[in-house]
């Protein structure tokens, strides 16, 4: 029986497809519906246009190849990063951010550790601000300015997937944005990570 | 969402029955095979027909039971808890052997809160504890060594915004800090602005002159005496720390846009007790010598001679200055005998940049307080020959014959130097503040007096060091520093 | 009768080995700037975090993917015993896949990309790939179907096992809404997104890294050593057991994330179950390596192929090892995997890909390898660069995750991120050490091949054994 992959292509399609289907239907299959639960018992906020389109600059800018974005609950890990992630946090993570290499320290909950002028200073030179960093400078962020249609459409887009936003802030979103550079929007997307899922006491245990 | 659980679940296993089963009929043909046999042929390649080794179906059989039996006692089926009960929350990576909650509960609820930050920094873990939260909480905007940088102050160096009592410090860390100064570009004209920005500027260079226009806009938070509020965290303008830059063009465009230095705060994050051990380790960064002493004299390690084998820490150590503490590279001095507070405050002076020396700076940057006390007291443990009295020959008048021994013993009144021995003892066997000299390397002791009279070492009470070496010729160091390491 | 599938050959061998040089250059260039941070020039298209998605996917796609889908249309024309069943079809694949890498590559260096890892292509990259690998597919099992002997060959189960699985995986991973010109978002989020990348992300190493190689391997090595497959049967365990355990491995690297434990826990299970056959696989291919002992002894080719079947060997014992929680608390996040990746990728992938090169290419060529004394000398210079690598990430990377869990006796963390930043220096350094040789044994076989190709007549040089 095993072997009939040997005697035909047909047999051959349709026992490797369904013998690989079978991990698909096991765990990535169901990972498709855990959303609607999530969403109602999730304490993390749709991000704002500037965060948002602080998030894209991260993406852009491949910040994922360094910072991962996903405490583990074991202790030392807490104690160095703070509160883990709950599966409810990422709800409106579309793509999800985890990573998968600490070269630089883990950001989920960053926006409750330094201050704008910290990131600021940071992302231009790194090394000015912590001698031993290997992370690359950033100063071109900080000259150009964020596209507003763009920032529009991330939010369009974003609604489409099932993020909560109304069309009043939809278009309410270019006068948040207008003028401000792409450092603005990444600062205050790193500003924000943590600060909605923040709970009560000693989360540094 | 529970019927595509079950879905799953049943899916797992009927997969796993497929996988078993196809291993299983292998395994019943194997007996036919014969590695002689050509199975097929394809474009010149022959596919025989060897058995599978056994092992492999050994291994299997196990990898299987042992897939079962974990998925019956962990949660791997999507509907199933597993019989173990167990959570993720159950791997634990390390136990704590000691509970620094206990040491600090402790100290707190007997004493007061004068006493308590004394007797805290006095504990080795509870300054461990600091330091590592230091490293991790607070060193990328303060600096590693805690000296600060550009916009984000100094924390070793006495000079404090916010007040710099242990209480002000756990303040700080608990609340965060938000210093706040208005723009004035608008309030006052562009002539006012560039007549403070020189006098501002000025404040540092002499004694204090006041001006009218700084005492009506400015002196509400800087101070009538422009000497700073610790309430309010406006700073001293006339010291020579200027943390948001010191130049004409920094102080006017800080006077036209005003200020918002924030420290982020700590109190939801930290629990009492880790901010607590922070603010401990940040008191006893302060470089102040005295402090050191008394924080070494209340807290002796003693080294237990027969400890084997040498701590790894002081590996490093022994390196340079010998198991012996007799030296041996060339630049590491002796240390056999030194007195132990004062081994404890060199290491710190390194530490704080006083004393400079790239090797030791390196080399203490990853020591914390609990190795530098044991440096200290191995060091001082150590037999150091002892020194016969020194009988120097004295003409009819009393003064002493030798110029180098006269300097040494009875100093050189018309120059104001006092002799060596008054601080270094009668034979320089030295104190707890002042080092031993009899029987170091004369190099070394010659580096140092240069090192002090041009600064780069530093850190002694008063200067006195430095007052005394540049009374000294060039000549009679060099002819002290033989004297000095010959004495035996 | 086969010149066209020659002629094709010929153009995918080639690209896959320029794309390897390339790609490899890149990681180079990636290591560098992880020792000196300088390198980064402070540029928005050279820095580290667009270097290393460059890096992956031009080896991913531009020397796996050539190497593979080239070879194994070679193989199934070969031991089908038909020609490709469309020319055409066949040249529109061979260029559409080189340009559309070039276009992906300049988009990820623009800033376009998913972040997701291997899938970083935006969706009209994707799309792209999607119709030219549906296009290979069409071919491949087309052309199988056309085949005049009884039986499927070995090799043709691997490819097309890479086919579908990679076909089927990329597309779900893919999926995506358009945002803005070459921008989109996935249409999954947060843990779920997490889930389907890493089902697409375990599998791609294991069907185009692992899979696809085990395939042209059942082809070639018989070849060189001119003796059988040693066991049809140990071929059919390794088949089934790569497609099926593998496939459910993906979810160890998701331990101790927020996705639920059972989902952590089946991959754990998995991961075990999926070293029996993949060492079943690795003792097939030893003992038809090693069944002829005049040429293991004299050819120093064999001796790739033997270092690259210990080398997965060695990683798909590693992998596994690595799966189970103890382990993987400390190597998660760390340099260790990465040290792990190119165990695999250099070992394996690497070794298996040269020794291909160094016996196919003359004979597309109708010519004698040049020179075996530099074979022996790209030999040695792939060890001991991959030496380096391995061991540096092994200490860099374990000791990495062993400082950051690192608690002292009252509980608090004893290293600061910097202190383990600093430990890990001189271990960067000693990796790209490591890289750099690799990267010089590739130079020389590129000279040696070249050479090989561009002489004019099958001269038996002095060095050759």
């Amino acid at each position: 029986m095993e072997d009939s992959i040997s005697k035909s292509v047909m047999a051959f399609i349709t026992i490797t497809t369904v013998v690989v289907l079978f991990s698909f239907f096991v765990w990535v299959f169901p990972g498709f519906f855990f959303t609607n639960d999530l969403k109602e018992i999730t304490t993390a906020k749709p991000y704002t246009a500037l965060q948002l389109a602080g998030r894209d600059v991260y993406m852009a800018e491949g910040c994922v190849a360094c910072h991962t974005q996903m405490v583990r609950n074991l202790e030392p890990e807490r104690k160095r990063y703070g509160r883990p992630n709950k599966m409810e946090d990422d709800v409106y993570e579309f793509n999800f951010l985890w990573s998968s290499q600490r070269t630089g320290p883990d950001l989920t909950n960053i926006g409750l550790k330094y201050t704008e002028g910290w990131h600021k200073q940071h992302l231009i030179n790194p090394q000015a601000v912590v001698a031993a960093s290997i992370m690359p400078q950033y100063p071109w962020l900080f000259e150009n300015k964020i596209n507003v249609s763009h920032v529009i459409a991330s939010m369009r887009a974003m609604k489409k997937l099932g993020v909560p936003y109304t069309d009043t802030q939809i278009e309410n979103s270019s006068s948040k944005v207008e003028g401000k550079t792409k450092g603005d929007a990444l600062v205050a997307y790193l500003m924000s990570l943590g600060v909605d899922t923040r709970e009560k006491g000693g989360d540094l245990n | 969402m529970g019927s595509i659980k079950i879905l799953s679940s049943i899916l797992s296993i009927i997969f796993f029955c497929i996988m078993v089963a196809v291993i299983y009929s292998q395994f019943r043909k194997n007996k036919t095979a014969d590695s002689n046999k050509t199975v097929e042929q394809f474009d010149g390649i022959e596919e025989k027909d060897a058995p599978v080794p056994k092992i492999f179906f050994g291994a299997y059989f196990i990898a299987f039971i042992g897939a079962i039996v974990y998925v019956l006692l962990y949660p791997s089926l999507a509907s199933w808890k597993g019989f173990v009960g167990w959570t993720q929350a159950d791997d634990a990576y390390v136990a704590k052997s000691i509970d620094i909650n206990n040491n600090i509960n402790t100290i707190i609820n007997a004493r007061s809160d004068e006493q308590m930050f004394t007797l805290l920094q006095k504990d080795p873990l509870v300054l461990q504890s600091g330091k590592a939260l230091f490293g991790d909480n607070c060193s990328a905007c303060h600096g590693q060594g805690a000296t600060g940088q550009h916009n984000y102050p100094n924390l070793i160096d006495k000079d404090w915004l916010y007040g710099g009592s242990p209480q002000d410090i756990y303040t700080t860390i608990h609340n965060g800090r938000n210093g706040k100064m208005p723009a004035w570009k608008g309030g006052l004209s562009g002539k006012d602005i560039d007549e403070l920005t020189q006098y501002v500027s000025q404040l540092n260079k002499g004694p204090f002159k006041s001006n009218d226009l700084f005492d009506a806009n400015c002196s509400s938070c800087h101070g009538k005496d422009a000497q700073g509020t610790h309430g309010i965290g406006a700073p001293n303008l006339t010291d020579d720390i200027w943390l948001h830059g010191s130049t004409n063009d920094d102080i006017k465009r800080i006077i036209e846009n005003g200020m918002s230095n924030k420290m982020p705060d700590f109190g939801e994050r930290l629990t009492r007790n880790q901010m607590l051990s922070l603010t401990s380790y940040i008191v006893s960064l302060q470089s102040d010598p005295q402090d050191n002493i008394d924080f070494m004299q209340a807290n002796t390690y003693i080294f237990s001679r027969n400890e084997q084998p040498l701590p790894a820490v002081l590996t490093t150590c022994v390196g340079c200055h010998g198991v012996d503490g007799l030296g041996g590279v060339p630049g590491a001095p002796k240390l056999a005998g030194l007195k132990q507070a004062y081994i404890y405050n060199q290491l710190n002076l390194f530490v704080s940049g006083l004393r400079k020396n790239t090797t030791m700076q390196n080399i203490v940057a990853d020591l914390d307080v609990k190795d530098k006390l044991l440096a200290a007291s191995y060091f001082s443990s150590l037999d150091s020959p002892a020194i016969s009295k020194i009988i120097p020959e004295k003409s009819a008048d009393g003064l002493i014959k030798d110029s180098t021994e006269r300097l040494i013993f009875q100093g050189d009144w018309q120059r104001a130097l006092p002799a060596c021995s008054t601080c270094h003892g009668m034979k320089t066997e030295g104190s707890p503040s002042f080092p031993k000299l009899a029987g170091q390397s004369s190099d070394y002791l010659e580096k140092q007096l240069f090192d002090w009279r041009t600064g780069v070492r530093a850190g002694d009470q008063g200067q006195m060091m430095q007052n005394v070496v540049i009374k000294l010729t060039d000549d009679e160091i060099k002819s002290l520093s033989k004297y000095l390491s010959k004495i035996k | 009768m086969y010149e066209n599938e020659e002629k094709l050959t010929k153009a995918f061998v080639i690209a896959a080995i320029v794309w390897g040089v390339v790609g490899m250059c890149i990681g180079l260039m990636a290591a560098l700037q992880l020792y000196l941070p300088q390198l980064n020039f402070a540029n928005e298209y050279i820095n580290f975090g667009k270097i290393r998605p460059l890096h992956t996917n031009a080896i991913i796609f531009g020397l796996v993917c050539n190497f593979i889908i080239g070879l194994s249309l070679y193989i199934v024309a070969k031991t089908s015993v038909v020609n490709l069943v469309s020319k055409g079809l066949s040249w529109f694949l061979f260029w559409g896949w080189q340009i559309t890498l070039v276009i992906g590559l300049i988009s990820i260096a623009l800033g376009y990309t998913s972040t997701k890892e291997y899938a970083e292509f935006e969706w009209p990259i994707d799309i792209a790939i999607v119709v030219l690998w549906l296009t290979f597919g069409y071919i491949f099992f087309g052309t199988l179907a056309k085949r005049k002997t009884k039986h499927i060959f070995v090799s043709n189960w691997f490819s097309g096992g890479v086919i579908i699985v990679i076909g089927l995986i990329y597309l779900i991973n893919n999926l995506a809404i358009p945002v803005y010109a070459f921008k989109g978002y996935s249409i999954f989020s947060g843990a779920s997104d997490a889930l389907v990348q890493w089902w697409w992300g375990h599998n791609a190493v294991g069907f185009l890294l692992t899979a696809g190689f085990v395939g042209t391997n059942y082809y070639f090595i018989p070849k060189l050593v001119n003796r059988p497959i040693y066991s049809y049967r140990l071929s059919l365990i390794t088949f089934w057991g790569l497609i099926g355990f593998y496939t459910w491995a993906g979810t160890h690297h998701l331990l101790f994330t927020s996705v639920p434990t059972w989902i952590q826990n089946i991959g754990i299970v998995m991961s075990i179950l999926l070293w029996i056959p993949s060492w079943a696989g690795a003792y097939n291919a030893w003992m038809t390596c090693t069944s002829n002992k005049e040429e293991m002894r004299k050819n120093p080719v064999v001796w790739f192929f033997l270092s690259s079947i210990a080398y997965y060997a060695l990683a798909t014992f590693e992998g596994p090892l690595m799966a189970i929680r103890w382990f993987n608390m400390i190597a998660h996040n760390t340099s260790w995997v990465i040290g792990h990746v190119h165990s695999g990728a250099l070992g394996w992938v690497g070794m298996t890909c040269i020794a291909t090169f160094y016996y196919f290419i003359p004979k597309l060529y109708k010519k004698e390898l040049y020179s075996y004394g530099l074979v022996k000398v790209h030999f040695a210079l792939a060890h001991i660069g991959i030496l380096f690598y391995i061991v540096s990430l092994w200490i860099g990377g374990i000791g990495q995750g062993v400082k950051s869990l690192s608690l002292t006796e009252s509980g608090s963390l004893t290293y600061s991120f910097v202190d383990i930043l600093r430990f890990m220096e001189p271990y960067m350094l000693g990796r790209a050490i490591g890289g750099a040789l690799f990267i010089l044994g590739m130079l020389v076989m590129v000279y040696n091949l070249i050479i090989t190709v561009k002489k004019p007549q099958q001269v038996v040089t002095e060095g050759a054994y």
